[in-house]
């Protein structure tokens, strides 16, 4: 059971389950003391408004987070392509298709070793069937569109879970092969977008000011270039989550 | 405040109750096929769902440009992502001023994994061009292209184009296919079409002040989300001064 859920954007804070004990371990990304309410005198009911009050006073004011079902405009459903999902635990099987750019897969693979397979809790590695994976990778010429690597569900995909917790299985991970010539000749360029969304069919979102510690760090920086590595505060998140 | 208390304690139970649901989309086996070249295939568009269009077309305002915007916004790596003004002034080919029209299906990759991607016109009517010179089959007007991610929704879209002004930092197709290193024949393809290069790039006049489009990406230092609430017509000028410069 969840014991701490998140509220959708743009609030993104977390809120107690009622059904789990209030001494329930919370994330470590957030401050334990703000479960400690003196709540035994007061109607159930109040009791409840009042810690809900005091954990966004409290809890809003922290780090929030970068993963989960998170886009209140696009839900993790089987409907909308850009369904932004989390996996369903933390056995990552990757299928990368045949004609794959030869440094795309090279890229893809050294992030799932390197970057996520040492994560507590995590592990990535390649399978050749491309049926029961987790993910599917593919490079595809989109022709003149706007971005160069996209993570979606699988048109035949597998959904579950709830809240934040939604997952689908398998992902799509896309490299837009429209930038074969330019991004895609950078190995760094390769290194930080493998990493970036193979974070995303995590479950990870764009690490901004707002929701990650240390953003710079992070491979899920929300810029056009980013670092090659996962940050320690989204490991930390894998670690949590799965 | 005990009404929104009550409705986040109905949002958890209910949360509770859902766990575990599972459901498999009925959709054909995908396509394990290795990329080729691009299958793009043109499509006329489908006849937009009278009773989505007569529902929707009672919004104003903002929420009437949210209706419209928030379906074509999702998160990607983009093509380019700016952390000021000034840059995105720089690294655009054109910026202009203008308003949403028409929106039609241009075109529908098939994508490996037997995914198809939609592709829309959206046809914009400008009041002023601030930097760069318009490339047009159409005086007057322009055409940008926006990936919409889900399909089912372009009745909405087309039910509640927003009734406000625009200010957009473009990129022209056949410009970024030259920078990009594509064949000479794309160079030409795109010469009569425009992509923002992410959504910092579309910004909104409601009211007579700046709002992004929904979910935007914001860069680290806070671009564009500073320029929330701004006057829109201040903004255009700035802009404006940026572009001569």
């Amino acid at each position: 059971m969840t014991c701490w859920r998140q509220t959708v954007h743009p609030m993104r804070v977390r809120l107690p389950n009622p059904a789990c004990p209030l001494t329930s371990p919370l994330p470590s990304t957030h401050d334990p003391r703000a479960v400690r309410f003196p709540i035994r005198r007061l109607p159930p009911f109040l009791a409840l408004i009042l810690v809900m009050a005091a954990l966004v006073t409290v809890v809003g004011t922290a780090k929030g987070s970068n993963w989960g079902a998170l886009d209140s405009y696009h839900l993790c459903t089987e409907m909308d392509v850009q369904s932004q999902c989390t996996a369903n635990n933390g056995i990552h099987v990757v299928w990368l298709e045949s004609q794959l750019m030869t440094q795309l897969r090279t890229a893809t693979l050294n992030t799932m070793e390197e970057d996520y397979e040492p994560i507590s809790g995590i592990s990535a590695e390649e399978t050749t069937d491309s049926e029961n994976t987790d993910v599917r990778v593919f490079d595809s010429n989109f022709g003149t569109s706007a971005y160069a690597g996209y993570t979606t569900c699988a048109s035949d995909a597998t959904y579950g879970g709830s809240g934040i917790s939604q997952w689908c299985r398998p992902h799509i991970l896309y490299y837009n092969l429209y930038f074969e010539n330019t991004y895609f000749q950078d190995a760094p360029y390769r290194r930080w977008i493998a990493c970036h969304e193979m974070g995303h069919t995590f479950g990870l979102w764009h690490a901004t000011a707002n929701n990650h510690s240390n953003p710079g760090n992070s491979c899920m920086k929300n810029v056009h270039y980013g670092p090659e590595d996962v940050s320690t505060h989204d490991g930390n998140h894998l670690e949590d989550e799965y | 405040m005990a009404i929104g208390a009550l409705l986040l304690v109905l949002s958890i139970t209910a949360g509770c109750s859902a766990a575990s649901r599972v459901a498999v989309a009925p959709q054909a086996t995908p396509t394990m096929a290795a990329s080729g070249p691009p299958v793009t295939r043109r499509a006329p568009s489908p006849a937009p769902s009278q009773a989505t269009s007569a529902e929707a077309s009672a919004l104003t305002g903002l929420a009437r440009s949210d209706a419209f915007w928030v379906p074509l916004t999702y998160q990607a790596v983009f093509i380019d992502q700016f952390e000021s003004l000034d840059a995105m002034v720089e690294r655009t080919d054109l910026i202009v001023v203008g308003r949403v029209v028409g929106i039609e299906l241009d075109r529908i990759h098939e994508a490996p994994g037997g995914i198809d991607f939609h592709f829309m016109t959206v046809t914009v009517e400008t009041d002023a061009v601030l930097s760069g010179s318009v490339e047009t089959l159409t005086p007057g007007q322009i055409e940008v292209e926006l990936f919409l991610p889900d399909f089912s929704k372009l009745d909405q879209l087309r039910a509640n184009l927003p009734d406000h002004r625009h200010l957009l930092f473009l990129l022209n197709a056949g410009l970024t296919a030259q920078r990009h290193e594509r064949p000479e024949e794309e160079w030409e393809a795109g010469r009569f079409t425009y992509l923002p290069p992410n959504f910092q790039a579309v910004l909104r006049d409601i009211d007579g002040q700046v709002h992004r489009v929904p979910m935007a990406p914001d860069d680290l230092a806070g671009f564009p989300s500073g320029l929330e609430g701004d006057d829109f017509d201040a903004l255009v000028e700035r802009v404006r001064q940026l572009g001569d410069g």
